[in-house]
């Protein structure tokens, strides 16, 4: 299953996106659209996956919903690029 | 803390994560079609796609708000694959109606449909010779005008108003 591991120390959240389903345009234009409410960094893509480490800005942001709502923002991407 | 696993149909549901996991076959369900579900859904639960594009997929589906049954919401996730695919079957059977009602209404509002602009693909058998085209038509009485001496664009003139400024001032130089 997809990882979403949060490391709370670092302040960090980090997803592993299938290639299969996602690709690597969608990741990173979502990255752009998240980058004033945080820090995100996409990786080469490896063994299939794509990693994206996300740093939220601001402290109040919660690091496992930010992961999530990119998870939706990213598929919405797609959708609307299909459509 | 140990997991509650349950698994009914399609559907695995991880009470203490707070995730249903939906399987999906792409064989039945193309990749398309679990996108618009998934998406059809973003506003009341998180997704995530993993598994196999070619084999299985796996959904998974987290809720945003508190409450709710997690398998209700896998079974909402079936009901909205079924829903999509059914839209994609008849969309593909009614593509060439679908297509020959734009084309109609994009040549209706361009007004090519009737137009007799002697364009080969409105053109239509005339065994009596009695339609021409408009350009045809106006040459050959241009042509008959020509014969007669008269310019193309000339107007009946009987009572010998309309002349030249030449003619005119050639009349009034034989006067003086």
């Amino acid at each position: 299953m997809s990882e979403i591991s949060a490391d709370v120390a670092k302040g960090e959240v980090r997803l592993s996106f299938n290639s299969g389903f996602y690709g690597r345009g969608a990741i990173e234009q979502a990255g752009k659209d998240f980058s004033e409410s945080c820090e995100v960094e996409v990786d080469d893509e490896r063994d299939g996956r794509i990693g994206v480490v996300l740093r939220p800005k601001a402290a109040g942001l919660e690091p496992g919903v930010l992961a999530d709502e990119f998870c939706n923002y990213v598929l919405g991407l797609i959708q609307n690029a299909i459509f | 803390m140990p997991s509650e696993r349950k698994t009914v149909d399609n559907i695995q549901t991880f009470e203490s994560e707070g995730y249903a996991l939906v399987s999906v076959n792409s064989k039945l369900y193309a990749l398309d079609v679990v996108y618009s579900a998934g998406y059809s859904l973003l506003d009341k639960v998180y997704v995530m796609l993993d598994g196999d594009p070619e084999k299985e997929i796996l959904v998974r589906l987290r809720p945003k708000g508190e409450g709710g049954s997690l398998e209700q919401l896998g079974r909402d996730f079936n009901n909205e694959l079924l829903k999509y695919a059914t839209y994609k079957v008849y969309s593909e059977q009614n593509k060439d109606i679908r297509w020959m009602i734009v084309e109609k209404s994009l040549q209706t509002n361009c007004g090519c449909a009737d137009s007799d602009d002697g364009g080969s693909e409105n053109f239509q058998e005339d065994p009596l010779g009695i339609t021409k085209p408009w350009e045809g038509e106006s040459k050959e009485e241009g042509a008959e005008d020509n014969g007669q001496g008269k310019e193309e664009g000339y107007i009946d003139d009987p009572s010998g108003i309309a002349k030249s400024w030449e003619e005119t001032h050639k009349e009034e130089k034989k006067d003086e």
